[in-house]
């Protein structure tokens, strides 16, 4: 059958058989990632170590927004099909995103800090970084407010599918406005091109940051599934 | 890298944060794992 | 099905009252905590009256929408598929003449509060008029899916908010561009462009919010 694969017992057969290798390559990647990014790598020639705050930064912002993106797509799939795998994986991966949201957050402002002389500045990205908190943090909400978890996954799921039509709209607009308010001088980032010593620590701290999310992923959809046996076992007796 | 850089303490508190709550989710996370499956047996 | 709605909203009134004395009262708060410097209150003022109206808009409509549900009226409304946008949008253009037209009034009566020239006060009613309308389309699309819940206007706010952003930097940037004497169209038609398009939607989420709003 083609629609197998959507089916809960499934995943989590596979996510079985996958979660120790997630396990085993996420402390592998993070090991290495951190020993390149902390110690082998080269400074940057413009901004010194602090470059060393991006291979933290950088990997989490890139999360924040695959998160999201996956956020909504879930989402399509919990409405049009309401898919019961695609509930479990929503309403885990949204605690997921909001950390990577707030890692990259903090780890900028500590990164501006000593580069722009200050934690935060009113930059474009970063506006739309701290919208993007907003947003998860109202699919939270929204998700919470119901009494009926198969309800509130619902409204939750389309207030998703809003949110992620508005993104770019949100991301312009605020673009725009940066423009207006300030000029350029502050915030304009020569972005050098990459030179390959650096782009090492950024692929493996990626790469652990990919297996840190599929890992609490699995964990949390577990978690979910267990919660909801519960609920039916109480609802039953 | 060399430990006399005036970013160190930036630096730390960058690595610091992300390592400190990456791994205070994970052990929130398994916690609630373990309890949501013990509660069901 | 406008009049019907227009009726509807009619009944309630003494609910306006409350409406638009929250909104005065605040500005008027706002204007005493600012201070008299008469510069200072100039450039806050499209703000504040702005972010106040995008307040009142959220806190105002989940108690109209609650109503009708309790009625079974959305029960009704579902019955008919073709009906349930035609029956938001009624309801869209129905808010926009009770309470969107009277706010924005009000917000250009308490505008001496602010010392505005005649020529901000105009553009600044406006673009809330055009600005509204979107509003009170995101506030019915919150009320349908909260319709459920205990939140009421604090959630819908804190749902809702992160949209309005465009909305709120658009229409300020026109107030920017009179109060500098700039040409103020360009950002006068993203705004109106973005109002359409948040309309259109929280519309068309609206209808498919309605769907499941009504499950019990």
């Amino acid at each position: 059958m083609k629609v197998t694969w959507v089916k809960p017992r499934y995943f989590f057969e596979v996510s079985k058989v996958l979660f120790p290798i997630f396990i085993g390559l996420g402390v592998f990647f993070f090991a290495v990632g951190l020993y390149t990014a902390l110690l082998t790598s080269p400074p940057d020639y413009q901004q010194g170590d602090a470059m060393r705050i991006m291979y933290v930064h950088v990997p989490a912002s890139w999360m924040a927004l695959f998160a999201y993106a996956l956020l909504a797509f879930l989402s399509f799939f919990v409405l049009v099909w309401r898919s019961p795998l695609a509930e479990l994986l929503a309403v885990s991966i949204a605690p997921i995103g909001a950390l990577f949201t707030v890692l990259s957050l903090v780890t900028g402002s500590l990164w501006g800090k000593p580069m722009w002389g200050a934690y935060w500045v009113w930059d474009a990205r970063l506006t739309s970084v701290l919208v993007l908190l907003f947003l998860y943090s109202g699919y939270w909400a929204l998700y919470k407010a119901y009494t009926h978890t198969d309800q509130g996954i619902r409204a939750a799921s389309l207030l998703a599918l809003v949110g992620v039509i508005n993104l770019p709209i949100i991301k312009w607009s605020v673009n725009w406005w940066n423009t207006l308010h300030q000029p350029a001088s502050l915030t304009k980032l020569s972005a050098p091109s990459i030179h390959p010593s650096m782009l090492l620590p950024l692929g493996l701290m990626t790469a652990a940051y990919i297996f840190y999310f599929f890992i609490l992923l699995i964990l949390r959809a577990r978690t979910e599934l267990n919660k909801r046996k519960l609920l039916i076992q109480e609802s039953l007796t | 890298m060399t430990f006399d850089t005036p970013y160190l303490f930036y630096i730390l508190c960058a690595y610091g944060f992300t390592i400190f709550s990456l791994i205070l989710f994970l052990g929130w996370s398994y916690l609630e794992w373990k309890r949501s499956s013990t509660d069901e047996t | 099905m406008i009049l019907r709605e227009l009726y509807n909203l009619s009944l309630h009134r003494g609910r306006f009252f409350s409406i638009f004395t929250f909104f005065a009262l605040a500005l008027f708060c706002a204007s005493l905590a600012l201070g008299p410097n008469e510069r200072l209150l100039k450039q806050s003022a499209p703000a504040l009256i702005w972010i106040l109206a995008i307040l009142t808009t959220f806190f105002s409509t989940p108690h109209l929408l609650k109503k009708e549900a309790q009625h079974g009226l959305l029960d009704e409304i579902l019955l008919h598929p073709s009906l349930a946008s035609t029956y938001l949008l009624s309801k869209v253009i129905a808010e926009c003449i009770f309470i969107g037209f009277p706010l924005a009034c009000v917000g250009l009566l308490l505008s001496p509060f602010f010392s505005l020239s005649s020529h901000e006060m105009l553009s600044l009613f406006l673009t809330l008029l055009i600005g509204f309308p979107a509003l009170s389309a995101l506030g019915i699309l919150g009320s349908l899916l909260t319709l459920n819940t205990q939140g009421g206007g604090l959630l819908i706010s804190l749902i809702l908010l992160p949209l309005t952003l465009p909305l709120l930097i658009f229409g300020l940037s026109v107030m920017d561009m009179v109060r500098l004497g700039l040409d103020s169209f360009p950002s006068f038609w993203l705004l109106s462009g973005t109002s359409l398009f948040l309309i259109i939607l929280a519309i068309a989420a609206g209808s498919w919010a309605l769907s499941f709003a009504t499950e019990h």
